[in-house]
């Protein structure tokens, strides 16, 4: 068994579909010449949801402090929730951006070697971002609520939150975190029930692209 | 060629014409990495767009085909790394690229069985010898020098009498 061997094969399949295929291609081509739009979505959604998600962290933050700054920090957790709001969620619109600058510079031109390392890179940062989003969103999740309760009843329910709640609220978090690794663990990251989110925020993702990364370096040698 | 003059509409015959040229390279490519019909014909239509979409930025100094093959060695790998984290059957998972309806070639049935074994840089790699493109090319194509890719190349013939061995694989691949 050899390459050659595969070759009179490969040939005749070639050779079999080439022309219909053609044919058919080149219609369709005229037909979608114009369509320019095939960005990647799953990336734009992600960087999306994470923007907007800071924004409405960084809008109720500023509401907050604007509207009475004097009841915000005699509030019973203090500056607490607005300093997390402000400090965790500042990471997200930076990372989203870093990741679409990152993504803008792969040339599907490019070396078919690179743009692979590039992706598995990619894949990482989306991996990396996923892992800060959600670890975001499990201490910060009361936020989106509040935001609701303040647009729709003018209720300042940050005011309510106790420095205990936050606690107990990052306590809880981090419960969630371990049960979604050890989830994860049990059933290995090609189980049809491991999610895309759930495999980056166990870190398998990660581990796969490290991996990944260890076979192209295998590969190029 | 120039590519950065002339109207759109030149612009657009003049790739209209080279993506006829070397259409198969799209097929072949689709082929590789798609495993049903629908999803072949899906790829080529990103292939296709991608190659659209970057045509203003190639080179004329390149070689069309080199150009081609990267962009569309790069569209089936990171349509088949998109494709991979989608859940599918366990009758599905690590089969060959073949179609829905089985090969009545036993020899075009064994070939997609070993090519489907192969990581997608090494399925790229056996595509370009099995395109005969040279070592050079290859090298530029895939972004190392043509004694690395020489060596790998080596390697998939170690690995494809692996799997055909492993395969119990006597039959004579030559047509009769």
């Amino acid at each position: 068994m050899d390459i050659d061997d595969l070759k009179p094969s490969w040939n005749e399949m070639t050779s079999k579909t080439q022309e219909l295929e053609r044919v058919q291609s080149l219609l369709v081509m005229r037909a979608k010449k114009n369509d320019l739009s095939a960005v990647p979505r799953a990336l734009a959604w992600s960087a999306g949801f994470e923007i907007g998600f800071f924004l409405l962290l960084a809008y109720l933050a500023v509401e907050l402090l604007s509207r009475d700054m004097a009841a915000a920090l005699a509030a019973p957790a203090g500056m607490w929730p607005l300093l997390a709001i402000v400090v965790l969620g500042l990471p997200l619109p930076i990372l989203a951006a870093r990741r679409l600058s990152f993504a803008a510079g792969i040339a599907p031109g490019d070396p078919v070697a690179e743009v692979h390392r590039k992706l598995i890179r990619l894949d990482q940062m989306m991996a990396r971002s996923t892992q800060a989003m959600m670890g975001v969103w499990l201490v910060l999740w009361a936020a989106l609520p509040a935001f609701i309760l303040q647009l729709a009843a003018g209720y300042n329910a940050v005011f309510a939150i106790r420095t205990e709640w936050v606690a107990a609220n990052a306590a809880f978090g981090l419960a969630v975190a371990c049960a979604a690794v050890m989830t994860a663990r049990r059933l290995g990251p090609d189980h049809p029930l491991m999610g895309r989110v759930n495999q980056a925020f166990s870190s398998q993702a990660i581990q796969r692209a490290r991996r990944q990364m260890a076979e192209l370096a295998d590969f190029e040698r | 060629m120039s590519t950065g003059q002339g109207s759109a509409e030149a612009l657009q015959d003049g790739f209209v014409a080279l993506l006829e040229e070397h259409a198969g390279i799209v097929h072949r490519v689709a082929r590789m990495y798609a495993k049903r019909q629908e999803d072949r014909e899906d790829l080529i239509q990103e292939i296709r767009l991608q190659l659209w979409r970057g045509f203003p930025r190639y080179r004329a100094g390149q070689p069309f085909s080199t150009w081609m093959y990267r962009v569309a060695l790069n569209t089936g790998i990171s349509w088949l790394r998109r494709h991979e984290r989608q859940p599918v059957g366990l009758a599905e998972a690590g089969q060959a690229p073949a179609p829905e309806a089985p090969e009545p070639d036993p020899r075009a049935e064994l070939l997609w069985t070993l090519i489907g074994q192969l990581d997608p840089l090494h399925r790229a790699l056996l595509m370009l010898s099995l395109d005969g493109v040279s070592l050079a090319e290859m090298g530029e194509v895939m972004g190392m020098t043509p004694s690395t890719a020489a060596v790998r190349l080596s390697r998939i013939r170690q690995r494809l009498r692996e799997l055909a061995a492993a395969a119990g694989a006597s039959q004579d691949l030559h047509p009769k």
